[in-house]
């Protein structure tokens, strides 16, 4: 089957088998911030953002996000300067194995791009579907917090998030 | 991978989509989230109807009235303070939300869902693709697309038993307090779906019966015994018709 879609900011067209999944479409071009959890759409290690939303890609086929934006976390980074999101979870201690962070992160920017007001039980819904089994979830609930503080400031002070 | 998918059919038309259900191995494809975890082998081609179901939610006429494409995220931020409490307790997961549509939850099913139990009691109706009249979702035989959900005007109360908060509930009772009748739904970990309709005031060999067929459709197993799910759901239910 053959799909057009844009990822990561670039418009990309693919052939796939008809029962591939987005996460194994996306780790085959590298893009390795996709991880390969439980492939039940029970872990969220997989979470990419597909338009603005978060989802989890083991449960995408590929044929469906047909003219689709699709983003992975390494559209965050230019790898030398960390996205904001990245760095608060750094600054607090919001990741251990780190395999679950990349979804995390994600989870938190589909938030952020809601709008509206963010507080704790947003947060933590945000993160509802992505599961840690070694930091806990205090810490990143309080870079999820931080990071939408961050974002207020950085917008209030004219700079892009 | 699912790797026994051999291909994907896009319809023109939904009725093209149902005659290509009658062959062996090929269901219906729209959110899809249900059928890509389970990969079930017995399956070898998708019809994908995503660009034939709207995914549009509105009201008329006091009826709540859901496309079957909308994914429980949209319907979460549109609906009344109980069905979003509902729709939260039947699917934590706010990634899944964002792909599991309401017709999939219908379609699947699936008995311990507290939101299928939830449109029960609540007297939910379904437009099919073949047919322009509703039909109760209690006489739905499985049959045809779900291309609507219509959800009246209701004033259900739901509460669940599970280990967890986050688990999958093993009794869940929802009881619509109407003013001129009252409908009781019992899922969970159950055989069937059991369904009660009655006046306000119900006599009590009616609800005796009821209970018993609710003790019938449990089992016993490491949760505890039917005779005490049997006893969980009439307590349930004397709470939630203590207002009355």
């Amino acid at each position: 089957m053959n799909v057009q879609f844009e990822l990561n900011g670039r418009l990309v067209q693919t052939e796939h088998e008809p029962g591939t999944t987005l996460m194994e479409l996306l780790r085959s071009r590298e893009l390795y911030s996709v991880k390969h959890g439980c492939d039940h759409g029970e872990c969220g290690a997989c979470t990419v953002l597909m338009d603005s939303k978060s989802v989890n890609a083991c449960l995408i086929l590929v044929h469906t996000v047909s003219g689709r934006k699709i983003e992975t976390l390494e559209s965050f980074s230019d790898h030398k300067t960390m996205h904001h999101i990245q760095d608060n979870f750094l600054h607090e201690g919001a990741a251990q194995c780190g395999y679950c962070t990349p979804g995390m992160i994600l989870a938190v920017e589909a938030l952020k791009r809601e709008g509206g007001e963010i507080d704790e039980p947003g947060v933590r819904d945000a993160l509802n579907g992505n599961l840690c089994r070694c930091t806990g979830y205090v810490k990143p609930v309080k870079a999820g917090l931080s990071t939408t503080k961050a974002s207020r400031d950085k917008e209030n002070a004219g700079g892009d998030s | 991978m699912w790797s026994s998918i051999e291909q994907i059919i896009k319809p023109d038309t939904l009725s093209e989509a149902s005659v290509l259900l009658n062959e062996s191995g090929s269901v219906i494809f729209a959110g899809g989230s249900y059928l890509v975890s389970q990969k079930d082998d017995e399956v070898h081609t998708l019809i994908d109807i995503n660009h034939l179901i709207d995914d549009k939610i509105g009201t008329s006429g006091g009826d709540l009235q859901i496309d079957a494409g909308c994914t429980l995220q949209q319907i979460l931020s549109f609906c009344k303070e109980d069905l979003s409490q509902v729709i939260l307790a039947s699917c934590p997961s706010k990634n899944i939300r964002n792909q599991r549509t309401i017709g999939g939850e219908i379609a699947r099913s699936r008995l311990d869902s507290d939101l299928l139990v939830f449109l029960f009691a609540a007297g939910t109706k379904l437009i099919l693709s073949h047919s322009e009249t509703p039909i109760e979702l209690l006489a739905w035989d499985g049959k045809g697309i779900i291309i609507k959900i219509i959800l009246p005007n209701h004033n259900v109360k739901l509460e669940r038993v599970a280990l967890l908060d986050s688990a999958p509930a093993y009794i869940i009772v929802g009881y619509n307090d109407m003013p001129d009748v009252i409908s009781v739904c019992v899922g969970g970990k159950i055989a069937n779906i059991i369904f009660y309709q009655s006046k306000p005031e119900p006599q009590e060999d009616e609800v005796r019966k009821f209970l018993d067929e609710v003790e019938v459709a449990f089992s016993d197993d490491h949760l505890g015994s039917s005779a005490y799910k049997r006893h969980v759901v009439g307590t349930l239910l004397q709470e939630m018709a203590g207002a009355r």
